[in-house]
């Protein structure tokens, strides 16, 4: 009982605002660990939960679904190069608006912009695969539909979510 | 724009952050605790000046943070209520040498730490030569001595009448 009541002497006490008070810390402890959690799974970028592939022909493309901006992202197309000795990769017009290629490996014999979004153009591998790493910055967050085409290979669509 | 708007967030997500570590944190800074704030204020530093480094980004963070700092300031003073809110209310966790474990507990300091700050204050010795401990908004354990304890005019310890 002396612990639940007010007293005014020596300073006048609000109990039950400070017992508001603990609970609310308390609230606040179980929610920066369940976000911890989440965080863990990957769901607020790198992690198991954010790596996502997706496929069409001979174009596979493996992406972070869920990002941050400024952070540095790992995009890695492999593509079966079925005639020809040069294979090509296209990514839609809102990825150069909203990122910002920091590395590729294998440098392109050549790139160029246009309506249909960022070209780049590689030297086609003696194996038929070819593997292209990409990597970018997302300059600004929120959802960003996105597409991939290599050329007659395949063509894929994929959504990315970057956190601010 | 997105200066003042980050400044504005990294504001509030910092004084929420910092709040739920307690008050025994801030008047009681452990070396844990002191890594801790550092570690905020370094991650807090980066994501606040991103990229843009300019004179104009930093000048727009700084006051930002000043213009929030005196603005709730000033609303501590017109509304005490919201004062009591923000800054949290003073607690007696001890009183006349009985500890009210509970609201030690929940406040997460232990009988010991309000020793230390008795000793530290009036040179006491024992609980029972407590009237009242009161653990404060700042963090900080006030300590009320009982009237017959006085410490010696020598430093001394204490000694009744």
């Amino acid at each position: 009982m002396r612990e639940r009541h007010n007293r005014n002497y020596p300073i006048p006490e609000s109990i039950r605002l400070q017992n508001a008070f603990w609970a609310w810390e308390r609230a606040t402890w179980i929610v920066l660990a369940v976000i911890l959690l989440i965080a863990l799974t990957g769901l607020l970028a790198h992690g198991p939960l954010s790596k996502s592939t997706v496929m069409d022909g001979g174009l596979s493309l493996t992406y972070e679904r869920f990002q941050r901006v400024t952070a540095l992202a790992r995009f890695n197309a492999r593509i079966l190069v079925s005639y020809g000795d040069e294979a090509s990769l296209t990514l839609s017009p809102p990825f150069a608006d909203n990122f910002q290629i920091a590395d590729m490996e294998p440098r392109p014999l050549r790139s160029s912009a246009g309506p249909q979004g960022l070209e780049f153009v590689f030297q086609a591998p003696t194996t038929g695969e070819l593997s292209v790493v990409l990597r970018a910055h997302p300059r600004s967050f929120g959802r960003f539909d996105l597409t991939a085409a290599a050329g007659p290979e395949g063509r894929v669509a994929f959504s990315i979510l970057v956190y601010p | 724009m997105d200066s003042v708007i980050k400044s504005l967030v990294v504001y509030f997500i910092l004084w929420l952050v910092i709040r739920a570590t307690g008050r025994r944190t801030l008047g009681q800074l452990t070396v844990f605790d002191f890594i801790l704030f550092l570690i905020i204020g370094g991650a807090a530093s980066r994501a606040l000046m991103g990229q843009d480094y300019s004179l104009t980004h930093a000048f727009l963070v700084i006051a930002t943070f000043v213009v929030v700092d005196v603005a709730v300031s000033l609303l501590e003073r017109d509304v005490p209520r919201l004062a009591h809110v923000l800054k949290g209310v003073p607690t007696v966790v001890v009183e006349n040498g009985d500890v009210l474990s509970a609201r030690l507990r929940r406040a997460r300091i232990s009988e010991e730490d309000v020793l230390e700050a008795a000793r530290r204050a009036h040179g006491l010795e024992r609980m029972d030569e407590i009237k009242f401990a009161i653990f404060e908004a700042s963090g900080r354990i006030s300590i009320i001595p009982k009237r017959n304890i006085v410490a010696g005019g020598d430093g001394s310890a204490p000694h009744g009448d």
